[in-house]
């Protein structure tokens, strides 16, 4: 009776666990002309299950940050990254990740000015880290190769940057390491905004940059918002509180009505958003959130400075 | 003894369930990634998560100025379209977008998920809708998935029980620089 039982229930989950693999592969899709294509993964058989989350703050890559660079003619400067040397001063699962996010931004900025030999030299730090921080199988010979490859060109570079990007995220998501993902997030947020602010020598109030800078506000609140939903692990809880002198200087940021706001004129079909009120920094608060921003980069970094 | 073994085998695979989903719903994305056209690129504000019927789901980003969006979505096709979407301009407050997953006769801008036949281009398009940031924008997605009643004829006396279906919906969020610039 007991053997027939362990049978029945084996011969279950076997069938549930084949369903999903073939679910996942081989099912037949319907695909359009434009790339669409019916979700391969359906599951009508699964009920119930725990901890589905049901909001999802997104955080943009720092290649997002680093689009914007080129427009705005700002200078390259090797002496706003981390140095690659700081890597051996990252020994425990927080500064390891951290440092994993802040080298991703310093090889997505490398990447932006097309500086191939700096972006090689960051992409050995980062590949070594990810090493440390169990996600080394990203780095497959294909990806190594890619780099190796790569031609002096912003797109080439960028894309080979931004691909390798994807894959971590993937793989993070892949072995539900939520708050490892979390962590990168924060370290490759705050460098790519440490980048920006370091790069601008003086203030001027309209400033596309400087307004880069301010709306970083409302990515900024996504990501506080994101870290506390992963706030059960310890490393996230000490990062948000590392984070609150920045939350401080956001918060005291004025949005105003933009004066004489026209319609822009879009093209068919674009839905405008936006366009009413806009995000202010004063030169004061710029000051302050430069100072803020160095102070904690520089002691999560383990800089000197 | 037996029995324990099972016991922890079971409590092993109910844990692995979801995460075998979520990988799944992962890889859809990169389905969804590697068919991106020019003069479009994949934004990594995409995102593809495990969504079950009976939910309200919300998908909060940041749109820049300075740059064209595009933002299409996908679903399990276990949900069989039966999806609401809404999108909130949280600078203004206002309602941009708000529409079903499919209609009777699906065309251009009047449902979400149901592809249709493009008369100018001469073939099928899953929609998708652009968007201009006049300003840094803050949307949030609310997608609403209502729990299907079973096909079974309903009477007076019977009710049709309540179907959970499970399955990945995906954002997915392409950019490309502003036509018109800054």
């Amino acid at each position: 009776m007991n053997q027939k039982f362990v049978n029945s229930v084996f011969i279950l989950l076997a069938s549930i666990f084949i369903l999903l693999q073939s679910c996942g592969e081989s099912t037949e899709n319907t695909k359009t002309d434009d790339g669409a294509i019916d979700e391969l993964f359906d599951d009508a058989s699964l009920e119930d299950i725990p901890g589905d989350n049901l909001t999802f703050y997104l955080i943009p890559s720092p290649k997002d940050m680093f689009d914007f660079t080129n427009d705005e003619n700002l200078p390259y400067s090797l002496e706003v990254l981390n140095p690659v040397e700081n890597a051996d001063k990252y020994i425990d699962t927080k500064t390891q990740e951290l440092g994993f996010g802040i080298y991703s931004a310093d090889l997505a900025y490398t990447a932006a000015f097309a500086k191939t030999k700096d972006a090689i030299k960051y992409l050995s730090v980062v590949r070594d880290l990810s090493d440390k921080i169990g996600i080394s199988s990203v780095f497959d010979e294909s990806l190594v190769q890619r780099f190796d490859n790569v031609e002096d060109s912003k797109d080439s570079l960028m894309s080979v940057t931004n691909d390798t990007y994807f894959d971590i995220v993937k793989h993070l998501e892949l072995n539900d390491r939520k708050s490892s993902l979390a962590l990168i997030s924060a370290g490759g947020w705050l460098e790519s905004l440490y980048i920006v602010v370091n790069l601008i020598d003086e203030y001027k109030e309209d400033d596309k940059t400087i307004q880069l800078i301010a709306d970083q506000k409302n990515i900024f609140e996504n990501l506080i918002l994101y870290l506390e939903q992963n706030k059960d692990d310890e490393n996230i809880k000490k990062i948000i509180e590392d984070l609150k002198p920045i939350q401080k200087i956001y918060n005291g940021l004025e949005e105003v009505d933009i004066e004489n706001a026209t319609k822009p004129e879009v093209a068919a079909g674009q839905i405008i958003i936006g366009g009413a009120r806009k995000i202010v920094i004063t030169k004061e608060q710029f000051a302050n959130l430069k100072q803020i921003i160095s102070e904690i980069r520089n002691k999560l970094t383990g800089n000197n400075v | 003894m037996k029995i324990m073994k099972m016991k922890i085998l079971i409590l092993m695979l109910a844990f692995a369930l979801p995460y075998t989903a979520s990988a799944q719903c992962t890889k859809k994305l990169d389905f969804h990634r590697l068919r991106v056209k020019q003069p479009w690129a994949y934004n990594n504000l995409s995102k593809s998560a495990t969504c079950t019927s009976g939910n309200q789901y919300e998908f909060v980003l940041t749109l820049t100025k300075g740059k064209d969006y595009r933002i299409q979505f996908f679903a399990a096709s276990v949900f069989n379209n039966t999806m609401n979407f809404k999108i909130i301009d949280m600078s203004t407050q206002k309602t941009v977008m708000d529409l079903p997953g499919n209609i009777y006769e699906p065309g251009a801008g009047k449902q979400v998920l149901t592809d249709y036949f493009d008369e100018d281009r001469g073939k099928m398009i899953h929609p998708y809708f652009d968007f201009f940031p006049a300003s840094t924008a803050k949307l949030k997605i609310i997608i609403d998935i209502p729990v299907a009643k079973q096909e079974i004829e309903a009477s007076d006396s019977y009710q049709a029980p309540e179907q959970k279906n499970r399955g990945c919906l995906t954002v997915l969020v392409l950019d490309k620089p502003a036509s018109g610039g800054w």
